[in-house]
């Protein structure tokens, strides 16, 4: 066995809902999917087991840009969980095109250039045996 | 009952407040704190525990998974409640547990209430509960792992849009640790004060949110005796303070999918006590805000309407928070410098008022104080600012 210290803990998987398992297994594909509330005309995230703009359970899944603009960010010095190979990291809050917000790691970024408003795009990380996680980079 | 303010004819009285000293790790549990509370709340009124027919409290961490939690509670204390409530609106829950009493006391529910907060974070740490919803599955995924991230995602936030003084928040945290090297129930290692150059120093946590900006978890636990104002007189207590206003929001601006998230419920809430009470922020005798991070004390400075948005750093600058200055501000030291005991934190910000009111404070004592501002603030939603908002005015009999 080698040290405890040195051993890579591995990256928390998420645990997939019933109303979020769609969103996961397009993830899988590398595609980004939103909620979109076909009644009141507008997409929400994160995934809800009701459309929060209707009240009702209209919803379908749509596939999203993947692009965005950054909204927020901050680069952490004592890493979550399963992130201790990469800090320290930048984490952001990324206001994608279809007008949600989401959390998002980035990734080819210098914390010091970043600025609010510059474009962002999805790209996907391979985490453990088949998932897939996405997180952000910027628009080339 | 009044029905724009159920608070405003002072039927409702605080009669007594107890603290135990903040420790890092006790070994203890959150039953244990209350029972502490409990007899020293006993010892102050007289009170028997048949007496006690009220009986509210808050969901401790280190309790997390237990269901029972509040029941287990009052058999481990040997009350007998007719009105039993438990409180799960995160750091709010202390505060807003004297406005859920003070209801149950003007409905008739019960009219002796006991307001217990307890937690053992500092024990049990917090990695043994599990979150559902978004936090497991779209923020520990992601890499956003605790409070000190999302705060600094705000900070980001703020500083984009208004600019974010540094100065103004080390000016803050000196203040406060002044307020814990005068408070014997602060944490031991936070007795001594700091500079400054100490809080800009301090290690980087998740940029910008410094090491000092940032509570630290521990063990402890608070409690007051809420009960009708004429039941109060009749035992004829020694100090009462009224709850005069309140005001609650949770999840504010739901549907906005793209928030300005240095926008929060404060925006709300403050205002609306102020409207409540008949009072304006110039009337104010001291502040006792909720402080889990530095920026959550200048954010609800400015939106509670003490100064405009983006002048909360100037207003801190310009502003002496001490005892005896103009606003003081969490006098005992807040959280941040006395240490947040897990959920039952919010009781550390309105002991102190009270404590203040009943001119208690020894050597931080605010003098000729009157009334004092007390909020609560609770629980990190995804992507948006934080869920509860809450707001009270405490006024001195």
């Amino acid at each position: 066995m080698s040290d405890k210290k040195t051993e890579a803990k591995p990256r928390p998987a998420p645990r997939p809902t019933v109303t979020s398992a769609p969103f996961w297994d397009a993830a899988k594909q590398g595609k980004l999917v939103l909620q979109y509330d076909r009644k009141a005309g507008k997409y929400q995230y994160w995934p809800r087991p009701i459309g929060i703009h209707s009240g009702t359970q209209n919803l379908e899944w749509r596939e999203a840009s993947g692009r965005g603009k950054l909204y927020a960010w901050s680069e952490v010095y004592v890493p979550a969980r399963g992130f201790e190979d990469v800090a320290p990291y930048v984490v952001a809050a990324v206001d994608l095109d279809e007008g949600v917000r989401m959390f998002a790691r980035l990734v080819n970024v210098d914390p010091a250039t970043l600025k609010g408003g510059q474009r962002l795009r999805v790209k996907w990380e391979t985490v453990g045996e088949d998932g897939r996680m996405f997180v952000f980079e910027p628009e080339g | 009952m009044n029905r724009d303010n159920f608070l405003r004819d002072r039927e409702v009285a605080i009669i007594a407040y107890a603290e135990v000293p903040n420790q890092r790790r006790s070994g203890k549990t959150p039953y244990e704190f209350c029972a502490d509370v409990m007899a020293l709340l006993l010892e102050r009124t007289g009170l028997k525990p048949d007496q006690v027919d009220g009986l509210a409290t808050m969901m401790p961490t280190a309790e997390a998974g237990n269901t029972f939690y509040s029941n287990m509670l009052t058999d481990t204390l040997g009350l007998q409640p007719r009105w039993l409530q438990l409180s799960d609106i995160g750091g709010c829950a202390p505060l807003g547990n004297v406005a859920r009493a003070a209801a149950a006391i003007l409905t008739g529910q019960c009219e002796v209430a006991m307001c217990l907060a307890s937690d053992s974070t500092g024990t049990t740490g917090v990695g043994h509960r599990h979150l559902g919803g978004y936090r497991s599955e779209l923020m520990e995924t992601s890499g956003f792992q605790g409070p000190p991230v999302v705060f600094g995602l705000l900070s980001s936030a703020y500083d984009q849009k208004y600019g974010l003084d540094l100065t103004a928040l080390g000016r803050l945290a000196v203040a406060q640790r002044n307020g814990a090297v005068a408070n014997e129930n602060a944490l031991e290692n936070f007795r001594k004060p700091i500079t400054v150059d100490d809080y800009l120093n301090s290690r980087m946590i998740a940029h910008p949110v410094r090491l000092l900006d940032c509570v630290m978890r521990c063990d402890g636990g608070s409690g007051l005796i809420v009960t009708s104002t004429e039941r109060a007189r009749k035992m004829g207590v020694k100090h009462m303070v009224h709850p005069v206003a309140y005001a609650e929001i949770t999840n504010f601006d739901p549907a906005n999918g793209t928030p300005d998230i240095t926008e929060t419920g404060f925006s709300v809430v403050g205002p609306e006590v102020f409207a409540k009470a008949g009072l304006s922020v110039d009337d104010i005798d001291m502040f006792q805000p909720y402080d889990d991070f530095l920026i959550a004390v200048m954010l609800q400075l400015e939106q509670i309407g003490f100064c405009k948005r983006g002048e909360g750093g100037a207003y801190l600058n310009a502003t002496d928070i001490s005892p005896g200055g103009k606003l003081p501000v969490n006098t005992g030291g807040g959280q941040i410098s006395a240490g947040q005991p897990g959920l039952g934190g919010g009781g550390v910000n309105l002991t102190e008022g009270v404590r203040q009111l009943f001119g208690e404070a020894g050597a931080r004592q605010v003098p000729n104080a009157r009334n004092a501002l007390v909020t609560g603030l609770g629980v990190i939603p995804y992507a948006r600012n934080w869920g509860s908002s809450t707001c009270m005015i405490l006024e001195k009999a």
